[in-house]
């Protein structure tokens, strides 16, 4: 398409500098929706002044506030590992996007082992939760802290495990071939395991990002705000709302590429093929995104108990025997 | 800050602060009585303070920009308050919510009542009311807004005490 | 046989257990769904939102936003200020003595407001100045947008407060079968809450109006035996011809929920003694009744001594007090000192058309009977005469008041009153008549002297 040869670095810089545009742009666009999805869920509007058309910078108008607030370090709290940790947070959530294909030829690494890939760096952020609530110097930012490391690990799990039944059915951990292998009745085939798998991915998405119902780490009831309570400013910014947000876009993509058939047309007629892969990416993530956010406004917080009974004696049981059945499928189908 | 402080900002970059800190204030609830009250109906469906950009989620203190002290200060209770200011992060607003907050109202003569939230902390705004309907919160937040966009951002955060032009808006919160 | 006794509550076990029992039956998610599908229903739902500074809501009629002041109706009497629980209302006044309104009369003074200002940040809109204002100068108004950056510009000043007059709703309609303000059982004028101030000052004037028997002559008022002269010039208040309604009473209608309270105060003394004064006069003269219902504002004659006298006092502005202030009898004046004396609006400048009410409203230093009874018998220039007769508001002095009481009760008791009211009535209309004071001015007329 186009004659241009670039030397590596070139390219390097080029695909960073797409991942530092599109993760903030896409958090901000997520913290819009976010709000005017739950808004418009509860009979509101949401923001409507900001900007003028119906509060389209809001979240801008956030994100430039918060940078230039002031900055506050409490005298108790160990300053370099506080000022660590919102990268710490942030990092691992800007690293999914590097695997995520957004079309054939749109991915800025497409890795062999993709999926293994994404779910360690998955992971990763818990370690930078820690550091935000073991630094803080606060109790209440310590006890999200420990909430949310508990809570990632659990929900870690059935997570992984909903991956590795889609990565069987695959054959492969790359998520190119995940997607190129996907048929038609993407999320709900083989019959049973891929719809349950999706399940299960949703509900440890849901949790991964300690949303409701699962966001025992930021109770303000309970926690004030969990691990990020000390934290203002721009530190706030990236540690939890471009974090948070970040990662619903991330595993938005996610969840589309592993269960909706990623860059494909959503049925697969011929007729379709002219919409570049792009645009049906871009809708499943937005569905998985509206799931997210449907699902935030319509139940209540669970206990921390409740949490990880659900996980350890629900979804993993679940998850295993899941993969037993569909190890079955492979092998016999 | 630091820059913000020493350097005159040039009138877009001061613009684009104000208007930035105009449409993200994020709102530290401070329900002290039936104020609290109004101010959740400000804050739910029917009135959906969210509109204006004024956010009602955050739970901590370091994360507000704006402080709604809703009704009774008692003495006791005003040293928590005072400590949340404290620990709100520049710049921070307040707003007064209700003759209770605003200088004792029914509760002059008490004994056990601070006469007036601005005793303790700097009072951005006076709701007049008791208590006030949600709208009149509504447009106390409006009132507020107006102020911000008036304000010099160094200024304020220098502690300069000179006195804010308010710019008045057609429409008022309406537009950027 | 233990079992079934056991088990059979339970086959009539309430909705809310069976609800229970289903709620706890294992449902594989399918309540998460209904919960999904309750918030997707809303979401396309019409939202609730009221877009405040763009659309507002209409406020409820009765809404307490701010308290807005109708200054020329003030009289500076300081209840409001009084009672307000808060002490958030700062009046400053000043006395200005005024030339007297003829030659020789007493040179007159009165309160001028200087300063009404509320402290909205101290008020507690209890509302209480509202209600107590004896002369409609308060009014709540539903204007709620007036926070303020500094808490001293919460003070409003009266300029302020009078501008929020502005947006005082009208009163609301009447009831669905009510009595227009305008008929003759009603006497809008007690609404103003000036009874309890008015009524001792009249019982002492009751007492120092028997020696006064020529003045009553003067005045072509038959007042029987002892007559209370209140009445006197009551009957002239409804006057058709009087001239234009001053202000106080031509916004007493419109002015609408600080009336209110006050008239619900009042009604019950009056509407008992109106009801009983027809009832009482054997022949009611029915010009003076034709006269009252064509009476401007609704005025009434056919209320009771005791409510004419309120209504004089608390109602200075009323086109007639010319009359009151003319009455020979020193009651009358008596009255008028209590309850604010009334100027003359056909007078002067005040005929002119916009009535002064601040003038109206001036307190007024009592005269002595026989220099009334001197402008009376040569009326100043300023002075309007009323081309009509004085109405008889006396009753019958040879009638007895045994046979009044009778009267009144057996009428009572047809008209359905309780055993108790029929009494208390008949006993009244007895008071009266051995006290010759007239029951009904407008109406008892039996004799012209």
């Amino acid at each position: 398409m186009f004659d241009i040869t670039l030397a590596t670095w070139q390219i390097l810089v080029i695909k960073i500098i797409v991942i530092l545009t599109v993760v903030p742009v896409g958090a901000l666009v997520g913290g819009y929706a976010e709000h005017k999805v739950m808004a418009h869920l509860q009979h509101r509007l949401g923001p409507m002044y900001p900007g003028g058309f119906h509060g389209w910078a809001t979240t801008l108008a956030d994100g430039i506030k918060f940078l230039y607030k002031e900055d506050i370090i409490p005298a108790a709290a160990d300053r370099k590992v506080f000022s660590l940790a919102p990268a710490a947070i942030m990092v691992p959530i800007i690293m999914t996007y590097l695997v995520i294909p957004i079309d054939r030829a749109l991915i800025v690494e497409d890795l062999d082992v993709g999926i293994f890939y994404l779910l360690a760096v998955g992971s990763l952020s818990t370690i930078g939760l820690l550091m935000a609530g073991w630094s803080s110097a606060n109790k209440y930012a310590l006890i999200g802290a420990l909430r949310s490391a508990a809570q990632l690990i659990a929900y870690e799990l059935p997570i992984v495990l909903a991956a590795v039944v889609v990565a069987m059915l695959a054959g492969s951990l790359s998520l190119i071939d995940i997607v190129e292998t996907q048929n038609w009745p993407f999320a709900i085939w083989p019959p049973g395991i891929g719809f349950i798998a999706f399940l299960l991915f949703t509900v440890g998405a849901v949790a991964e990002m300690t949303r409701v119902p699962f966001d025992m780490p930021v109770a303000e009831s309970e926690i004030i705000t969990g691990p990020f309570t000390e934290y203002s400013g721009m530190r706030y910014i990236f540690a939890h709302m471009f974090a948070e947000m970040g990662h619903m876009v991330a595993f938005g993509g996610i969840g589309a590429t592993l269960f909706l058939g990623g860059y494909q047309p959503i049925v697969p007629i011929p007729f379709l093929d002219f919409i570049p892969g792009v645009i049906w990416f871009s809708a499943k993530t937005m569905f998985m995104i509206f799931l997210f956010l449907w699902i935030r406004p319509t139940f209540p917080r669970v206990r921390e108990d409740q949490l990880q009974k659900f996980a350890w004696k629900f979804l993993i049981p679940v998850g295993l025997a899941l993969v037993l059945v569909t190890g079955a499928w492979v092998l016999y189908v | 800050m630091a820059v913000i402080e020493k350097v005159k900002l040039p009138g877009p970059a001061s613009w684009l602060l104000n208007w930035s800190r105009k449409y993200s204030l994020w709102m530290m609830q401070f329900g002290l009585a039936c104020c609290g009250i109004e101010m959740g109906a400000a804050i739910a469906s029917k009135f959906d303070i969210i509109r204006f950009g004024v956010i009602p989620f955050p739970a901590s203190p370091r994360q507000a920009d704006l402080l709604v002290v809703a009704g009774t200060v008692t003495d006791k209770m005003a040293a928590p308050i005072k400590r949340v200011y404290d620990q709100m992060p520049e710049p921070k607003y307040v707003i007064s919510m209700g003759s209770c907050a605003n200088c004792g109202g029914p509760y002059w003569d008490s004994y056990a009542v601070t006469k007036g939230v601005d005793q303790i902390i700097p009072v951005d705004v006076y709701v007049p009311g008791c208590p006030p309907r949600p709208e009149a919160l509504l447009q106390g937040v409006i009132r507020l807004q107006q102020k911000i966009s008036g304000e010099n951002p160094s200024e304020k955060w220098l502690g300069h005490t000179t006195p804010i032009p308010v710019i008045p808006e057609p429409g008022l919160a309406g537009g950027v | 046989m233990a079992v079934d006794e056991h088990r059979a509550p339970r086959t009539t076990e309430s909705d809310d257990a069976r609800r229970l029992v289903k709620a706890r039956r294992p449902g594989f998610g399918i309540g998460l769904l209904k919960g999904m599908a309750v918030t997707l229903k809303h979401l396309f739902k019409h939202n609730t939102v009221i877009q405040y500074p763009d659309e507002k809501q209409d406020l409820s009629s009765r809404t307490r936003g701010v308290i807005a002041l109708k200054e020329e109706n003030c009289t500076v009497c300081m209840l409001c200020a009084r009672e307000c629980p808060d002490w958030c209302i700062y009046i400053d006044s000043h006395k200005e003595t005024l030339a007297p309104k003829r030659e020789g009369g007493r040179p007159r003074k009165r309160n001028i407001l200087d300063r009404f200002a509320i402290d909205y940040a101290l008020c507690m809109y209890c509302g209480i100045c509202v209600e107590v204002c004896p002369y409609d100068a308060l009014f709540w108004s539903r204007e709620f947008e007036y926070a303020e950056y500094d808490i001293r510009e919460l003070t409003h000043e009266k300029e302020k407060l009078s501008d929020w007059m502005a947006s005082v709703l009208p009163p609301p309609a009447l009831e669905e079968g009510a009595e227009y303000p305008g008929s003759p059982t009603r006497a809008p004028e007690v609404a103003d809450g000036a009874a309890a101030p008015v009524k001792p000052v009249q019982a002492e004037a009751s007492d120092a109006a028997a020696g006064t028997p020529e003045r009553r002559g003067a005045q072509a008022a038959p007042l029987g035996t002892g007559g209370r002269p209140a009445d006197a010039g009551a009957p002239k208040e409804a006057k058709p011809d009087v001239g234009p309604v001053p202000g106080r009473q031509a916004e007493a209608a419109p002015a609408p929920e600080g009336a209110e309270p006050a008239a619900a105060e009042a009604p019950p003394v009056q509407e008992e003694e109106q009801q009983a004064a027809p009832s009482q006069e054997q022949a009611p003269g029915p010009e003076p009744t034709a006269e009252d219902h064509a009476g401007p504002g609704g005025r009434t004659e056919t209320a009771s001594p005791e409510v004419l006298g309120i209504q004089m006092g608390a109602e200075p502005a009323s086109p007639s007090p010319r009359e009151s202030t003319e009455t020979p009898s020193p009651e009358v004046l008596g009255i008028q000192m209590g309850g604010g004396p009334a100027p003359s609006p056909g007078a002067g400048e005040d005929a002119v058309g916009a009535p002064e009410e601040a003038e109206t409203r001036t307190p007024q230093e009592g005269p002595d009977p026989e220099e009334v009874a001197r402008l009376q018998e040569t009326p100043g220039p300023n002075v309007e005469v009323p081309n009509e007769e004085p109405k008889p508001t006396a009753l019958d002095p040879t009638e007895d008041p045994k046979e009044v009481y009778e009267a009144v009760l057996s009428d009572q008791l047809a008209k359905g009153s309780s055993p108790e009211v029929a009494e208390a009535r008949a006993k009244v209309a007895r008071v009266k008549a051995e006290r010759g004071i007239a029951r009904n001015p407008g109406v008892a007329t039996k004799e012209d002297s």
